[in-house]
């Protein structure tokens, strides 16, 4: 679990603060305004080699002042603009997290992140090993890694 | 003479931002084409015979990138271009699937500049820039 | 190598083609050295970057641009442009030097990782990166630029001196 967490923390300070230009502080949920809807939902699955998924959660305005950062802040967002830069992200977290949590020797297979748009609050998903919040300079984010009962990392 | 670069990511972000880090890493007098995904990467590398390099995902939709290089090396028109691997699912079993396909480096992501100088500078040296 | 270098207090920019010239800023802590380098002109220039974001103080903005990162970037590719280089810095090679960590009041944000990721974020916004960097650490930077040579020479009391 310990290894999970620094994994996660490590690989989304990196990205964010390469890609996005600004830094993400682990924090405990309490300590941050809980995520509210409408927000957007960025979905990668894991298939090798142990089946699950990580999700980020993050508010729409601070999605697209990311994504405006990580794009230069020039063209107008459009709503596509910003779904391509937080798969860009989950994609990029993601593959650092596998490159930590598996073996080198093992490769690790992704899918192909997809971002929906939610208009309301979401179920919460049963297998979720961890969920981990970070503050970030303009609000925070959520983070959850799920995988399928008898292959946490 | 000017030199054209194919980049192939299935994410509009990742291809605008490789090619700037390209730019600003001194490759800015070069040519950028864009192709987002391995089957469209190869129908553009017939379409440009002078390609001085590719710049290539893995993960990606409809053909990846693994596949995409197979194909590449097993045709007499492209397996001469030299492919610059960027990906985010690097580690040391992937470097060791790619070896037989000859890439000519493996970068991880994000793309970190101070981190990839040399290896930029390194392949500027070898495409003769 | 002329006898004296120009000295930059914080919040200060300035740039040089003068052969032999040397910029030079003393005891980066949590502040950053912004420097561009533009290998056509030979041209150097550098400025000591003390907070991230000029909307907390848009007087001291106006008057010292150098002090906000926001703000430093644009100020330092005006002043290299007087000196004949490309506007825009197509071509320049930049580089950060400084940022030590020294946290917040709350003791949740680095000030030194902020100020470097805020200049990074307006290096990009100009399509320009860092492609060297000597960030971080719990320590004090002095950092001289070299004209001629396009040294960047650091020097730290407990840690000696390096170039990068």
């Amino acid at each position: 679990m310990n290894a999970s967490i620094t994994a996660l923390n490590n690989a989304v300070q990196d990205t964010l603060e390469t890609l996005a230009f600004t830094e993400a502080v682990p924090v405990a949920a309490a300590r941050v305004e809980p995520l509210s809807a409408p927000f957007y939902v960025t979905t990668l699955e894991v298939k090798q080699p142990y089946a699950g998924s990580i999700r980020l959660m993050i508010g729409r305005e601070l999605a697209i002042s990311l994504v405006s950062s990580m794009l230069g802040g020039s063209d107008p967002m459009g709503d596509a603009s910003v779904q391509d830069g937080l798969c860009e992200l989950v994609n990029t977290i993601s593959g650092r997290i596998l490159a930590h949590l598996v073996d080198n020797s093992s490769s690790f297979d992704l899918g192909i992140p997809q971002t929906i748009f939610m208009e309301t609050a979401r179920p919460r998903d049963p297998d979720v090993l961890v969920r981990q919040t970070y503050a970030l300079n303009e609000g925070s984010i959520e983070l959850e890694l799920a995988f399928k009962k008898g292959q946490a990392a | 003479m000017e030199k054209t670069i194919l980049i192939i990511d299935d994410s509009r972000t990742a291809r605008m931002f490789i090619k700037q880090c390209f730019e600003i890493a001194g490759f800015a007098g070069c040519h950028f084409l864009e192709a987002s995904q391995g089957q469209e990467g190869l129908d553009m590398m017939r379409s440009h015979p002078k390609l001085a390099l590719v710049i290539t995902d893995i993960n990606m939709p409809v053909k990846d990138g693994i596949s995409m290089l197979r194909d590449m090396r097993a045709d007499k028109d492209l397996k001469h271009i030299p492919v610059l691997v960027i990906t985010s699912t690097q580690n040391a079993a992937r470097e060791a699937e790619l070896v037989p396909l000859q890439v000519a480096g493996i970068l991880a992501k994000p793309l970190h500049l101070p981190q990839i100088a040399q290896t930029l500078t390194n392949l500027k040296t070898q495409l003769g820039m | 190598m002329s006898e004296k270098p120009i000295m930059l207090g914080v919040g200060n920019l300035d740039g040089t083609r003068t052969p032999g010239a040397r910029l030079k800023t003393m005891a980066l802590g949590s502040c950053v050295a912004l420097i561009m380098m533009d290998p056509l002109t030979k041209a150097i220039g550098m400025a000591h970057v003390a907070l991230p974001e000029s909307s907390t103080d848009a007087v001291k903005a106006l008057a010292m641009p150098g002090y906000f990162a926001d703000t430093a970037v644009t100020a330092l590719l005006a002043r290299m442009a007087r000196l004949g280089c490309d506007p825009r810095g197509q071509g320049f090679i930049v580089k950060l030097v400084g940022g030590s960590n020294i946290m917040d009041g709350e003791g949740l944000f680095n000030i030194g990782k902020r100020n470097v990721l805020a200049l990074k974020k307006c290096l990009w916004q100009s399509r320009l990166a860092p492609m060297a960097e000597d960030v971080g650490g719990d320590h004090s930077r002095t950092v001289e630029v070299h004209q001629e040579s396009g040294h960047i020479v650091i020097t730290c009391p407990r840690k000696g001196v390096w170039e990068i």
